[in-house]
């Protein structure tokens, strides 16, 4: 096992235990939202092991950076502290999904990521994931996405209005 | 060769005056005021009409600057149906045939659209009548012009509703609405001998397309199916029988043949140019252009052929026979044409197809000028139907008077001088010649029609005049002898009277309040029910001039034309005209056509010319017995019906039985069935959020699993 | 040393209809901005010329070389260009009886323009590309903008929890598509379809399991979209939700979207078929019959024809299985000209079901519809030629198109779907026509609310819904031919040359 390796089970192991973790604490919204920045923030680490700079700087400067601070804002805000008004009733779903979706991730683990483990992957270049190197792709051939991508937001913009503005 | 892409315009612009007038007819005449309105609507009901029958008089003398082997064209617009090997395409056959009944349907089609606009003029739902009006033209071509069985009975369809919409156009009456199902009901037994005909005649080509040497897929087509048909048929008599009749039964129906005739002297409900047009000129001649365009399908059974004329020369007879016992004008002239039709079919059924399509085109001018002027008369006697009422109508209606003599000259035979002596004698010279086929005794079938046919002549003379007589001639008045207020022996038709019409079925149309305000506000004081104090007056010139055109076609001029060197048959079936001689020559025909048509005039005239008999008067009681019976049609519509409804009760009860007990027990089991499984769907679907996803997530492991598993077993880790 | 990248070439022309419905979405949120809060008229009139600027712009492509332009982003060809069309054609049937309806309910946004006119877009884009992450942006362009659309009647409670359910699934089905993304992207480095297609055909590589989970990931997401059964239970509950005018938008728009995007992805991965093709089998049938059966017993009629349209998805995936199993022989034109068909008979169905909305209330029950006949003669006279159609009553449009599935099915050896699809078309009879029977009950008392009077725009959807559906029943023939062109997807068994299986180059698709 390379150190890499190692490295990588270590922050694997952190992002999963928090991602269970904002489940798990779904009744208090403060600490799911912690450990929701957790989360993300182990995963720009990732991204830094991956080579990909640029997206795990972004990863942490704009998810666990503003957008978290955001929802915890909200949540203070909101005080969503008292308990849900709706009280769920037990109807053996709940077990359903249990067995659904540990039977998803075995299927997964055991076609998929082992056939995998032997794969070695290929050295990649200097300059791979570097802003510079992005940027030139980004305003090349992927400018059209990235276009798409900005009607996108603004229709997040234009929607949160409509679903959100006080006034009718 | 080229061809004739200007077909499509003949038949595009009556459509687009269809969808002009359905789509903008009830806003232009709000727009515009009802006035106004109504004569750039009727201008634009009139114009594409005249405007197809132009481009069709056009067609039609290229056509006929071509050799005689070049008169057939066939103009695809678009693949149509396109199913397993049969190809069926939109498509129009222009040849001598489709372009007579062209020139026929747009030419006198155009006449009466331009007759109803002045006819209908105050009529609430004028947009709505062209609408039906113009499509029934478009329906009509397509009839006509169609290049397959198939499209035929598109065509055939399409005039049906338009029929049964014109018939029950004035709805709010139920009398009205009775006659249009009835109409549309026997028409559905002729349609389900046109259908099943088809059918055979699909089979049969189907079945045989190597013998045929068909490669063409598009094996329904006119100019597939027919060249090779007196071959084919010869190999299967009897399968040639059965589709003739099947065939024929449709054009019983259509054409009103009797026992199906009943329908039509009902459909007179209908406003009288549509009587002219649908009823009279056009659409009950469809069945005869069915036989003329399937001639070659009819020749290959003689049994068939005998069947046609036999049933033919009957409904001629009992036609002529009712007629002598109506007393509405409109019925009389409904009982001519059925008369008049089982002269056509005489024609078909002794193989002188051209000979009938002779009748249908003099017959269409005489008897559409006979029905609109019947209409002028009605319009100026405040819609009184009964010739009862009328009398010495000639000095005030002289135009009419005129003009229908001209039709009345026409249809009673007078000779050399009127259109119907003509296609008479081409039908019954070929008739009482007959001598090649199915024998009745010592006479061929076809002889026994053509006898039979100098009988109703003479008839058809008589009962004419009386017409004429009892509603121009004669000194009297009779309408002087109505009461004003209790006028209880006479039946108005009240349509115009109508200001309470319920929600109009199409929405096209203005509504209810504004209609009935602006009908008030141009209401015409001698509109009114037909009293001592009412004054005929001569009807407008749109009206009189069609009629005027009408009457310059039923002279003499146009059948000798036709008739004497073979203009028509020459035109119709290619082959040169020799007159041939048969036992009964020529001049005794002739002769028999002085007598009867002389004969039958000079008994109506003595009878009638005076006054009303006493015998035919008001009272009932003191009409003789057979013409008691003609007057209800010898009971034939009677036996029919309660026959039919009775049986029909008898095997709905069966079948409502059946119904109810079995197919109801089986539908109800499965709608329980059915049921209680959308109920367990129901239950699944129950409303949160988190259900959903635990099914999509199952849906996810099921599908993710099976495709893990396919390949693992497609060769594990390959 | 940085890499020069090329600057990819680009034919505008390809990318106009999109980019024309996109800024008359901007145009219109202009004017929303500086125009008094008094009439929806100039960004309705906006929106309508944009959206019939890119209508002729598309036409104007029709018969034009095909290919792909901007690096694979968008390519051009017969499937793409129809269903744009389509989609063009459907926002714009939508809005001509929208402002009447938005009035009638008290929704007061004008939003619903731009977003739908940007959702129109995404669909756009979905239809016409063949590349993942031009995919992925389409689709949650089309689908962000609908979720807020859904939601857009802010007083009533069904249209918030039908927004909010409608997001929440949306983002778990866009979580699989993500990830069946990233599947097919990981060993081939390359974010087109083609991709699959390389794979498929160097099973020695090992990579076979990869793509083929990846693919089934990719069409989860997309039978999502789709409402192909198991991923089906948002459809009724949000159908029933939203604004009618947003259903019609919805029921319509996002259907053939997904379908073209799912045509596509299917034709990419033919190659795998042999894994996929059982699966979606059964989804086939499955879809069929929950969407018919459940139809059955509900008593919402915006819910029936919510099942209804699930249904229809079923028919339409058959047509797509039997092009797939076959493409030389079955061309993908049975499956466009049921989208149209089905797009004229669910948009005018829900305009005239729009009418049960008047003075902010609404209500879509069967018994609100009673004596509907009587208010709008004319607009339910279209629904039964709707209504005839959806049952597939011959000669409707809705015949031919289930008849052509229905051939297609046969002759690629489908014979259990066909029969399904004749079975199930059966038992829908009994539903559809409880739509028509309710507008003809004359007892209104059981009435909830009074229906509006139709407007102009909605008697003119109608007309052109029911005279469409009429002239394609006519013209089956010449319409499918039309819609052939050449329907063949680019792709298809040619497997990309220019895609080279290179784990190195991670950026950079070619």
């Amino acid at each position: 096992m390379t150190a890499n390796q190692v490295v990588f089970l270590v922050l694997a192991a952190i992002a999963g235990l928090a991602a269970v973790g904002v489940v798990a604490f779904g009744n208090n919204p403060v600490r799911a939202a912690l450990l929701l920045v957790l989360n993300f923030f182990v995963l720009g680490f990732i991204y830094f092991t991956l080579g990909a700079q640029l997206l795990g700087i972004s990863q942490i400067m704009v998810y666990a950076g503003a957008i978290m601070v955001l929802f915890l804002f909200v949540i203070m805000m909101l005080q969503l502290h008292q308990r849900s008004p709706i009280v769920e009733g037990r109807e053996g779903r709940g077990v359903l999904a249990w067995l659904f979706g540990l039977a998803l991730a075995v299927v997964v683990f055991a076609s998929v990521i082992v056939p995998l483990m032997s794969v070695s992957g290929s050295p990649i270049g200097d300059e791979y994931g570097t802003p510079q190197s992005v940027g030139r792709v980004l305003f090349t051939t992927y400018v059209l996405p990235f276009e798409i991508a900005s009607v996108l937001l603004l229709i997040g913009i234009v929607g949160s209005i409509l679903l959100a503005k006080r006034r009718l | 060769m080229s061809g004739f892409p200007s077909i499509w315009l003949v038949f595009f612009l009556p459509l687009a005056g269809f969808l002009v007038q359905s789509l903008l007819g009830g806003s232009v005449v709000r727009f515009l005021g009802p006035k106004f309105g109504r004569t750039v609507m009727g201008a634009l009901a009139v114009l594409p009409v005249a405007a197809a029958f132009l481009v069709a008089v056009d067609i039609t003398v290229q056509l006929a600057g071509r050799p005689v082997g070049e008169r057939a064209v066939v103009e695809t617009l678009f693949p149509w149906i396109q199913l397993f090997g049969l190809n069926v395409p939109f498509e129009f056959r222009v040849d001598t045939l489709s372009m007579t009944m062209t020139l026929i349907i747009t030419g006198i089609g155009a006449l009466i659209h331009l007759y109803a606009t002045s006819y209908m003029a105050e009529d609430r739902d004028f947009p709505r009548f062209f609408t039906y009006l113009n499509l029934f033209i478009a329906a009509m071509l397509v009839l006509v012009l169609g290049n397959n069985l198939v499209l035929t009975f598109v065509g055939w369809e399409g005039v049906g509703l338009c029929s049964y919409l014109l018939i029950g156009f004035w709805y709010k009456d139920v009398a009205n609405s009775k006659a249009a199902n009835k109409a549309f009901i026997v028409n559905r037994i002729g349609d389900w001998g046109f259908t099943l005909g088809l059918f055979g005649v699909a089979t049969l080509v189907a079945a045989n397309r190597d013998l045929l040497g068909v490669t063409d897929p598009r094996w329904l087509s006119f100019d597939v199916i027919l060249p090779k048909a007196t071959e084919l048929l010869a190999l299967y008599p009897g399968a040639a029988t059965a589709i003739a009749l099947l065939l024929f039964i449709g054009a019983m129906g259509k054409s009103a043949q009797y026992p199906l005739a009943i329908w039509l002297p009902d459909a007179m409900a209908g406003p009288t140019p549509v009587s002219a047009l649908i009823h009279a000129a056009t659409m009950v001649t469809s069945g005869v252009y069915l036989l003329n365009r399937m001639s070659d399908w009819f020749l290959a059974s003689p049994v068939a052929m005998a069947i046609v004329a036999g049933v033919g020369a009957l409904t001629a007879l009992v036609g002529a026979a009712t007629a002598f016992g109506q007393t509405d004008i409109k019925k009389v002239l409904a009982f001519s044409t059925v008369s008049q039709l089982g002269y056509m079919f005489i024609a078909c059924g002794v193989g002188a197809f051209y000979a009938g399509l002779f009748h249908v085109i003099t017959h269409a001018f005489f008897k559409a000028l006979l029905f609109l002027g019947s209409g002028a008369v009605i319009h100026a006697m405040a819609h009184n139907q009964d010739m009862r009422n009328y009398g010495s109508l000639a000095k005030r209606l002289p135009i009419t008077y005129l003009t229908m003599g001209i039709g009345w000259a026409a249809i009673a035979g007078i000779p050399f001088l009127f259109a119907g002596f003509w296609s008479k004698e081409a039908i019954l010279g070929p008739a009482v010649n007959l001598e090649k086929a199915v024998m009745l005794g010592p006479l061929t079938v076809g002889q026994w029609a053509g006898w039979l046919g100098f009988v109703v002549a003479a008839m058809t003379a008589c009962y004419m005049t009386r017409m004429m007589a009892l509603t121009f001639g004669t000194s009297e008045e009779r309408w002087r002898a109505i009461e004003p207020d209790h006028g209880h022996h006479h039946h108005v038709h009240p349509h115009h009277h109508h200001h309470d019409h319920g929600p109009d079925p199409n929405g096209f149309f203005m509504n209810d309040d504004e209609a009935t305000l602006h009908e008030a506000q141009q209401a015409e004081p001698e509109h009114h029910v037909l009293d001592r104090n009412h004054e005929p007056h001569e009807v407008p010139v749109l009206m009189w001039l069609p009629l005027v055109v009408l009457a310059v076609f039923s002279l003499g001029w146009l059948g000798a034309w036709l008739y004497e060197g073979g203009v028509l048959k020459t035109w119709l079936t290619g082959m040169p005209y020799k007159s041939k001689h048969g036992p009964v020559s020529h001049e005794i025909l002739i002769g028999l056509s002085f007598l009867t048509s002389l004969g039958g005039i000079a008994l109506g005239l003595w009878m009638y010319r005076k006054r009303l008999p006493e015998s035919e008067g008001w009272d009932l009681k003191k009409w003789s017995p057979l013409r008691l019976a003609a007057s209800r049609q010898f009971a034939i519509d009677e036996v029919l019906g309660e026959g039919s409804v009775k049986a029909g009760g008898v095997i709905g009860s069966i079948s409502w039985a059946f119904d109810r007990y079995v197919v109801d027990g089986i539908a109800h089991l499965l709608a329980i069935v059915s049921g209680g499984f959308g109920h367990a769907l129901k239950w699944v679907q129950g409303g949160y959020v988190r259900g959903y996803a635990l099914l999509m997530q199952i849906g996810v492991v099921a599908l993710i699993g099976y495709l893990i598993y396919a390949v693992s077993m497609a060769g594990g880790a390959r | 040393m940085i890499r020069e990248q090329p600057i990819p070439t680009i034919d505008w022309l390809t990318l106009a209809p999109m980019t024309t419905v996109v800024v008359a979405g901007l145009v219109a949120l202009f004017i929303e901005m500086f125009r008094p809060k008094q009439s929806n008229g100039p960004i309705v009139t906006v929106s309508v010329v944009g959206l019939a600027l890119a209508g002729a712009l598309t036409l104007a492509q029709f018969g034009m070389e095909p290919g792909p332009t901007f690096a694979g982003m968008m390519v051009r060809d017969q499937v793409g260009l129809v269903l744009q069309l389509l989609l063009i054609g459907v926002c714009l049937l939508t809005f001509l009886f929208s402002d009447p309806y938005l009035r009638e309910k008290k929704i007061a946004f004008a939003e619903f323009y731009q977003l739908a006119l940007w959702s129109t877009a995404g669909g756009m884009i979905m239809v016409s590309t063949t590349n993942m992450l031009m995919l992925f942006l389409g689709l949650e362009v089309l689908s962000i903008a609908l979720y807020c659309m859904a939601g857009m009647d802010r007083k009533q409670a069904k249209s918030q929890e039908s927004a909010i359910k409608y997001f929440l699934l949306g983002a778990f089905a866009s979580a699989f598509l993500l990830m069946g993304i990233a599947y097919i992207y990981g060993p081939t480095g390359s974010l087109d379809l083609g991709g699959i297609a390389m794979i498929a055909a160097m099973p020695e590589s090992g990579y076979l399991t990869m793509a083929v989970f990846g693919v089934g990931m990719l069409l989860v997401g997309l039978m999502f979209k789709a409402a192909l059964v198991p991923f089906h239970q948002w459809a009724p509950d949000v159908y029933q939700g939203a604004p009618t005018n947003v259903t019609a938008f919805m029921a319509a728009a996002s259907k053939v979207a997904a379908i073209g995007a799912l045509a596509r992805v299917l034709s990419a991965s033919g190659a795998l078929q042999e894994f996929w093709l059982p699966a979606l089998f059964w989804v086939a049938i499955a879809t069929m019959v929950v969407g018919n059966f459940a139809a059955l017993v509900q008593k919402d009629v915006k819910r029936t024809l919510g099942y209804s349209s699930i249904a229809n998805a079923g028919y339409v995936l058959v047509a797509l299985l039997a092009h797939v199993k076959k493409p030389d022989q079955v061309p993908l034109t049975t499956a466009l000209f049921f989208l149209v068909v089905y797009c004229l008979m669910t948009v005018g169905s829900f305009a005239v079901v729009s009418l049960a909305a008047k003075g902010g209330e609404e209500g879509t029950r069967f018994q609100d519809l009673h004596g509907l006949w009587k208010r709008a003669p004319f607009a339910v006279g279209c629904l039964i030629v709707f209504v005839a159609s959806l049952i597939g009553i011959p000669p409707t449009a809705g015949f031919f198109a289930k008849l052509f599935i229905f051939q297609d099915a046969l002759s690629t050896g489908l014979v259990p779907l066909a029969i399904v699809l004749a079975v199930t078309s059966a038992v829908s009879v009994y539903y559809y026509l409880g739509i028509i029977q309710a507008t003809f009950v004359s007892d209104e008392g059981a009435r909830k609310t009074v229906s509006a009077n139709p407007s102009f725009g909605l008697n003119l959807v109608c007309l052109f819904c029911a005279l469409a559906v009429l002239v394609v029943s006519l013209a089956a023939a010449p319409v499918s031919q039309w819609l052939r062109g050449s329907t063949q997807l680019p792709g298809e068994a040619q497997a990309r040359s220019e895609l080279q299986l290179d784990s190195g180059g991670r950026v950079g698709a070619r």
